[in-house]
């Protein structure tokens, strides 16, 4: 889809991820639509550090950014600088294969456009928001998302300016999660979607956090050695690799591949995708990060390493965090520990995983086998799941696994896959859940 | 192969010969994977494709599978043998209606299960072990009634009045419909719009037919002051649906109120002792509801109550649809034009402005109700339901005994396996 035409290049250089802008870079560079088919990626690199000297530094600045997981970073508005250093950031990135540092470049990109979007001017002659709804619109639509600006569209005594199509709505909003972005939750009617001004910066802030993440196997390794060759692109994989050794713990699951296979056996699936997430340095949301707080505190793991499982997390702050699991540990505030969400909860939270292609497990689709031939439903992820994963694990794998199943640490170690950056420390941790049998409570 | 079972492919090639010209059009055939299970031959064959429709049916005529599917994806090399490598292009978007996940009265009447071991009968669905014997191997029989095949076209009705047309806004000329050639329909959307979307988008369209998900809090259905704060009926989306539904039930009156809340298809009933307190105040309630007004506290009806009462209204308004059907994006469907090996109907298209009056048991019969062939054959099977073939009901038929039948009765019970060819 080429948008150039139908936005102001100023966007362009505000946004640099708006689809079409490296069209008008090449414009900027003096290049024809020709000549941009043409030239070598090696070369472009070269012409961009060449015709803009402060990109090194810039690019340098942004990394330490991501490395320190800021996510304010001080674009310079309507600077083409700017927006050369996206596609470098990017192309970097892929070269890297990090994906904690990827996320935390998409995390600045889609935390810049909210806090754009959602910012106001006060000038002389105008003062108010800086983008309007037509404005914002514009840019829904260069995302491909569509929807129109109805601006005294009122339900229910609330103005919705914005109608958007179901479909572009599922697309970014299946990506957060919430009851609230549920579409049942949803003023919906005639395939649209009647949003407010502040849900669609908060849509197209995660629809710019997706579109930005790097795409790690564009780069062929022949192209990639060549690349690596030029002077400011070693400068700067020399300095960001410094980072990354200097915050080993951060950024221990870069190697971690996203075809990889976990072998958590007792982890259910809801707490697997969580782990995973966080190892790969995306943001979670509140209820993830409750809920993975309370699984490991409920499996008697430690503060330190229910603490540990955040050290990834884009936002985090380690004071705030400790506060937090000490809190829900019961060691702080009222001293009361919270018990881990049942699987209802999780399932009106959106966090339940039974079916992920990934991560799914029939356990939790099917339900736990009882001796009497009749089948429960997995109601809870640590008392029923524990339990009843394991069965079936003994069932499996007898010969593995010492045949005391009412010894739990005997399966507490065979859930921790040393393959899983962020359990590490934990499966140094012989201690494990306690469940009830089920059927014994029956 | 038996008799029974070379005789049955006989016939449905026999059919798909004589359907060779006006065979129903396939959808982006070409870029579909086919599938069957064959007679002679066992496990399914899939993985395999076709430039046309003549090479299909060539297929179709060769072989007369018992069973024959297509992909609801469509592919860039549908024959691939790995899914990874056929070139996923898209998914149309199927919805799976079929009575088999619906609890209906009727499946306690004609459906049940016979121990392979020792014989003994169970009304019903698959228990795990025999409680005779202990074995664990039964033969189930599954039977069509008309209340079966009535529930799936009221869910039809649900899926598309109540949430494509209005909700989704879907041109009616969008929507592909038909019988699946056994208790249900299926609903094919082929938009380009519909086939780019993930799994995850498709389980959110499910969730918001199934009323799955519904938040009170986003909804602010609260108690406020010992008031219950409830919604309008002119609401968009879900909150307007149960306040019209609650509505239509208290406008019934008493007696369905009654039936409504105590015999709820899923999940306990609201008791009765509660329930006369929303049945004495329901002139009260309508008025509230039509005046727009929110407040619908009553006295001795508590929070919980209401959310009972909303999820049997929820239960009543959604589709009840096979959810994994339309999150699956490799899913494999029964072929349009094709014969159901369970039942020896045919799979086929069904306009929906005619969904109303069309009867399966009469418009998905294999051959013409006037063929003037016979079939004689013996029940085999201890139990042999009624089945109304056209316009009559074989009833009566007996375990042992031999029958001569018009011949869609006998397609029926063959491929039901309740009975076994005689001669021809």
């Amino acid at each position: 889809m080429s948008s150039k035409p139908s936005l102001p290049s100023q966007y362009f250089l505000q946004f640099p991820w708006l689809n079409g802008s490296s069209a008008i870079l090449m414009e900027k560079l003096g290049f024809s639509d020709e000549d941009a088919e043409k030239i070598s990626l090696v070369v472009m690199i070269q012409q961009l550090f060449s015709e803009f000297p402060e990109l090194e530094s810039r690019i340098i600045k942004f990394f330490n950014y991501c490395a320190e997981s800021k996510e304010n970073y001080p674009f310079s508005s309507g600077d083409v600088t700017n927006l050369a250093m996206y596609p470098v950031i990017q192309m970097l990135l892929s070269l890297l294969g990090n994906r904690i540092l990827g996320n935390a470049m998409a995390n600045i990109y889609a935390k810049h456009c909210q806090n754009e979007l959602k910012s106001t001017i006060s000038t002389r002659t105008r003062s108010g928001i800086k983008y309007n709804n037509i404005q914002l619109q514009s840019i829904c639509r260069n995302l491909g998302l569509l929807c129109e600006v109805t601006p005294k569209n009122q339900i229910d005594n609330v103005i919705y300016p914005f109608q958007m199509d179901f479909h572009s709505y599922l697309k970014v909003a299946t990506k957060l999660t919430g009851d609230r972005w549920k579409l049942i939750n949803r003023i919906f009617q005639n395939g649209k979607v009647h949003l407010i001004r502040d849900d669609v910066i908060l849509l197209l802030r995660e629809m710019v956090r997706n579109k930005t993440k790097p795409d790690y196997n564009i780069i062929d390794a022949d192209i990639k050695e060549e690349i690596e060759k030029i002077p400011p692109i070693k400068r700067i994989l020399n300095v960001v690799e410094k980072f990354v050794e200097e915050n080993t713990k951060k950024f221990s699951s870069s190697g971690f591949l996203s075809d990889e296979k976990i072998e958590y056996d007792l982890f259910p699936p809801c707490m697997k995708m969580i782990l995973y997430r966080a190892s790969q340095g995306e943001n979670l949301s509140h209820n993830e990060r409750l809920a993975i707080a309370f699984y490991f505190l409920n499996t008697n793991h430690t503060i330190e390493e229910t603490v540990d499982i955040f050290r990834t997390i884009p936002d985090f702050d380690e004071s705030i965090a400790r506060y937090q699991v000490e809190f829900a540990a019961g060691s702080g505030g009222k001293g009361k520990k919270y018990k881990m969400y049942n699987c209802a909860k999780l399932k009106s939270f959106r966090l339940c995983k039974a079916d992920n292609p990934q991560f799914g497990d029939k356990l939790c689709v099917q339900g736990a086998k009882w001796k009497d031939g009749t089948i429960h439903p997995i109601k809870n992820p640590i008392n029923d799941y524990i339990f009843w994963k394991k069965v079936e694990l003994n069932r499996i794998h007898r010969t593995q696994i010492p045949s005391n199943t009412s010894n739990t640490s005997s399966s507490s170690t065979s859930h921790s896959s040393q393959s899983f950056p962020c359990s590490q420390t934990s499966s140094s941790s012989s201690s494990s859940s306690k469940p009830t049998n089920p059927s014994k409570e029956k | 192969m038996n008799l029974t079972q070379l005789y049955l492919q006989k016939l449905f090639q026999a059919y798909y010969k004589s359907h060779f010209n006006d065979y129903p059009a396939i959808s982006n055939l070409n870029q579909r994977e086919f599938a069957f299970i064959r007679w002679d031959y066992p496990g399914m064959q899939r993985h395999i494709g076709y430039p046309d429709k003549s090479f299909l049916l060539n297929y179709l005529i060769k072989y007369a599978p018992r069973h024959s599917y297509r992909s609801a994806s469509i592919y860039s090399i549908p024959s691939a043998d790995k899914m990874e490598n056929k070139g996923y292009l898209g998914c149309d978007f199927v919805v799976d209606i079929d009575s088999d996940h619906i609890p209906t009265s009727c499946q306690h009447t004609h459906n049940y299960v016979m121990c392979k071991n020792c014989g003994k009968l169970l009304i019903g669905d698959k228990p795990e072990e025999c409680p005779d014997c202990h074995n664990k191997k039964f033969k189930k029989v599954v039977w069509i009634c008309d209340e079966c095949l009535n529930i799936s076209k009221e869910q039809v009705h649900h899926l598309i009045d109540g949430f494509l047309l209005k909700d989704f806004n879907i041109p009616l000329s969008a929507i592909k419909l038909n019988f699946s050639g056994h208790r249900g329909y299926h609903v094919r959307i082929e938009s380009e719009v519909f086939r780019a979307l993930d799994q995850e988008e498709r389980r959110e369209i499910a969730d918001y037919v199934t009323g799955q998900g519904f938040s009170y809090n986003v909804w602010n259905f609260k108690t406020i002051q010992a008031n219950m704060v409830g919604f309008t009926i002119d609401q968009p989306g879900w909150p307007g649906k149960i306040a019209y539904e609650f509505y239509q039930v208290l406008a019934k009156g008493k007696n369905a109120i009654q039936e409504v809340f105590t015999k709820p298809r899923y999940g306990t009933p609201i008791r009765s002792n509660v329930l006369h307190h929303i049945i004495d105040q329901r002139l009260e309630l309508m008025h509230r509801i039509e005046s727009k007004n929110r407040i619908w506290g009553i006295p001795h009806v508590g929070l919980a109550t209401w959310h009972r009462i909303f999820e049997i209204l929820r239960d009543r308004i959604k589709a009840d649809i096979d959810v994994v059907v339309s999150i699956d994006l490799h899913r494999l469907i029964r072929l349009e034009g094709s014969i159901h090996g369970k039942a020896g109907l045919r799979v086929v298209d069904v306009p929906y402005d005619k969904l109303d009056e069309f009867d399966p048991l009469v418009d998905a019969l294999t051959f013409p109700q006037n063929s003037p062939n016979r079939l004689t054959l013996k029940i085999t099977a201890p139990i042999c339901p009624p089945i109304r073939i056209g316009n009559k009901i074989y009833d009566n038929l007996i375990h042992g005994q031999e029958y001569t039948l018009p011949l869609n009765v006998g397609i029926f019970l063959l491929c039901k396996d309740v009975a076994e060819l005689i001669k021809n």
